[in-house]
């Protein structure tokens, strides 16, 4: 079966009346949760999960999908009007998008917004349909050496790239394949740290501790702050010209290939994309020395570059079953719900789900589009609804998703204990996102050192012999070492 | 009001930063303990103790080198700063409220200990008046439990509206 038959095939799946609505419910919310800052795509998705119990699996990922990109064209919003990023991921869009807003070009910046991620989104579908089946024929050949040296290899990357102290990350890594050892173990059964409690058998169940570390958390630090009103006015005329449109043309194509290709890569994702690309256009925009004043490109570049990475993070996901950010490790706990081991086998095992979700992509991008540019002004409104009101819908959402796994109030304070914990590193500058990862990839790393290490009789150097883990390893050193030495000279240096 | 936190204002301290290395590093050495009997296996065959037992060597590692350096305050002025008197009064309040709902949550039911951490929510934390945050909490608990439990099925707690 071809590319373009796949494809078609998967538009006879997401154009369903049903399919449609999933999807078209997903974008909603997802630009929602974008716009709305204290309630990321990632709280929302772990909102979520207990709903999609209910649905068929390929509605639920498109569901799912669609929040992720959703809040992607959200985000810009309030980073446009408010200087607020919905999402970390337009932090780099306040830059030139406020100065936009203040020299009363809000219309303007919100309309290129939303088309430069449209451009993006649907550019980036077209790589992941013609990327993923690649990298999942090369991920057969995958063993238990090389899958222990790619998780390695995420992890690392992860601990690096998420900002802040790599020495805090690496802890959080550390902490984090430690607490996914609760439980039974995976080779013998024996039990560990389950302290005799029966509910610990299992391990930790996933979805109370993300409902914790990314919605109460959140809830705390924002309410921890005295309440506050948001006054602002919907923008007019929405339409970029046709100088805007030359100016942003370049910026919309590298933030789009750069976007694309970070979002693969494990620990990348949106934000990075975003800062990369931003950072980029400094070197290579029309108007670099208007950067930061109110320039097309800042709006353009890092809007196109976020959406590219969230299509592009779904590649690891889908063909090789790590997810590389916080939200894929969510889409990873529906899949798993749903009775989904995804590896590189799936697009072969279930083109239904792939392609659906695929195509799904281009109809959800088309949505957000048209849903957007005319919403701006009922968007602003809900700007103004006080988040006093709506922190504790969030916390009671999260008490229904916690409790609902099991129906056992023991999910309720692991939550709970998840949120205060997550409070706490916030303050500290630790990254949730390193610690989620690793309690999410423990289980199967531990699994495949354990069987890399039987299968060669107890012989290290199996993870340097196979060269594709080889590979990997060399690229853990570059990551781990680079760092390392920059400090170094610049230490040197200054 | 208190002063808006800017990017640039300073994270949590140094004190702080330290504390939290060495808590770190405890959690690696209650793992090590705890884990003490676990069998490590031999290399061939590694056994279950294997990878927690080494994961809690390096994360007490991690927390000694994290605490030394806030002890060298490399690390200070990292994260958020923490909240002041009336912040960290609503956090409290907060997780209070929170705590209470978990303890009660089966025995009163789902509506009556939503609406009260609504209430408190409210009232309390986010400054709202007595009556409006009565009445939302009523209503929000009532729209949250005919949403999620009889459209949606999901089996929430009915508690003491069982019994009326």
């Amino acid at each position: 079966m071809g590319v373009l038959d796949a494809l078609m095939h998967g538009f006879g799946v997401a154009l369903e009346p049903a399919r449609l609505l999933y999807c078209f419910v997903g974008v909603l919310v997802g630009t929602l949760v974008g716009i709305l800052p204290g309630l990321g795509p990632a709280a929302t998705i772990a909102l979520l999960l207990p709903v999609t119990y209910h649905l068929d699996t390929v509605s639920a990922i498109i569901m799912l999908a669609g929040i992720y990109y959703g809040s992607q064209y959200g985000g810009s919003t309030t980073a446009i009007l408010l200087r607020i990023p919905g999402e970390s991921s337009s932090l780099m869009t306040t830059l030139d998008g406020y100065q936009m807003a203040l020299q009363g070009r809000a219309g303007p910046a919100l309309g290129m917004a939303a088309i430069a991620s449209f451009i993006a989104g649907t550019v980036s579908v077209i790589g992941l349909m013609l990327v993923a089946p690649q990298i999942g024929r090369l991920a057969l050949a995958f063993g238990p050496a090389e899958y222990f040296s790619l998780m390695l290899l995420g992890l690392t990357l992860v601990a690096y790239l998420t900002g802040g102290a790599p020495l805090k990350a690496v802890a959080m890594v550390l902490a984090g394949l430690l607490v996914a050892t609760i439980g039974q173990d995976p080779v013998a059964g024996t039990e560990r740290y389950t302290f005799g409690i029966g509910s610990l058998f299992d391990g930790l169940d996933l979805v109370p501790v993300f409902m914790g570390l990314f919605g109460v958390a959140e809830v705390l630090a924002t309410m921890e702050q005295p309440p506050g009103e948001a006054r602002i006015s919907a923008p007019k005329g929405l339409m970029p010209t046709r100088a805007d449109f030359r100016d942003a043309a370049g910026p919309i194509a590298r933030g789009t290939f750069l976007g694309f290709w970070l979002g693969v890569l494990p620990g990348g994702g949106a934000t990075i994309a975003s800062v990369v690309s931003y950072v980029t256009e400094k070197r290579f925009a029309r108007h670099r020395d208007m950067l930061g004043k109110g320039a097309i490109e800042g709006v353009a570049a890092p809007e196109a570059a976020n959406n590219a990475a969230s299509t592009g993070s779904f590649i690891p996901l889908l063909t090789l079953g790590i997810p590389t950010n916080v939200v894929m490790a969510m889409m990873l706990a529906a899949l798993t719900l749903q009775g989904i081991r995804p590896g590189p086998l799936l697009i072969q095992q279930q083109p239904v789900l792939f392609w659906g979700v695929v195509a799904s992509m281009y109809v959800g991008n088309l949505m957000l589009l048209v849903l957007n540019l005319p919403l701006v002004g009922v968007f602003v409104r809900i700007l103004r609804l006080p988040y006093t009101y709506l922190a504790p819908v969030i916390l009671l959402v999260c008490m229904i998703g916690a409790y609902s796994v099991n129906v056992q109030v023991t999910d309720v304070l692991v939550m709970l204990v998840f949120g205060v914990l997550g409070w706490a590193f916030r303050k500290l500058g630790y990254d949730a996102t390193p610690f989620v990862l690793a309690l999410i990839l423990g289980r199967p790393m531990e699994e495949s050192l354990r069987l890399a290490l039987s299968l060669s009789q107890g012989d290290f150097s199996v993870f340097v012999r196979e060269p594709i883990s080889a590979v990997l390893l060399a690229a853990v050193v570059l990551a781990a070492g680079f760092p390392l030495l920059r400090g170094r000279l610049r230490r040197s240096r200054g | 009001m208190t002063a808006e936190a800017s990017p640039a204002q300073r994270g949590v301290g140094g004190r702080s930063q330290l504390v939290a290395g060495l808590v770190v590093a405890a959690i690696g050495a209650f793992a090590l303990i705890a884990g003490w009997g676990l069998d490590l296996g031999a290399l061939r065959r590694p056994g279950p103790g294997f990878f927690p037992l080494s994961l809690s060597v390096l994360l007490i590692a991690a927390g000694i080198a994290i605490a030394w350096r806030a002890a060298a305050s490399v690390l200070a002025g990292r994260g958020e700063p923490w909240p002041d008197r009336a912040g960290a009064r609503r956090v409290v309040t907060m997780i209070a409220a929170l705590s209470a709902m978990t303890l009660f949550f089966e025995s009163l039911g789902f509506v009556a200990c939503a609406a009260g951490v609504t209430f408190v929510m409210l009232r309390f934390v986010g400054g709202r008046g007595w009556v409006t945050s009565a009445v939302f909490g009523v209503v929000l608990a009532a729209c949250l439990y005919l949403m999620f439990a009889r459209w949606l099925g999901v089996d929430l707690p009915t508690g003491i509206l069982a019994r009326m």
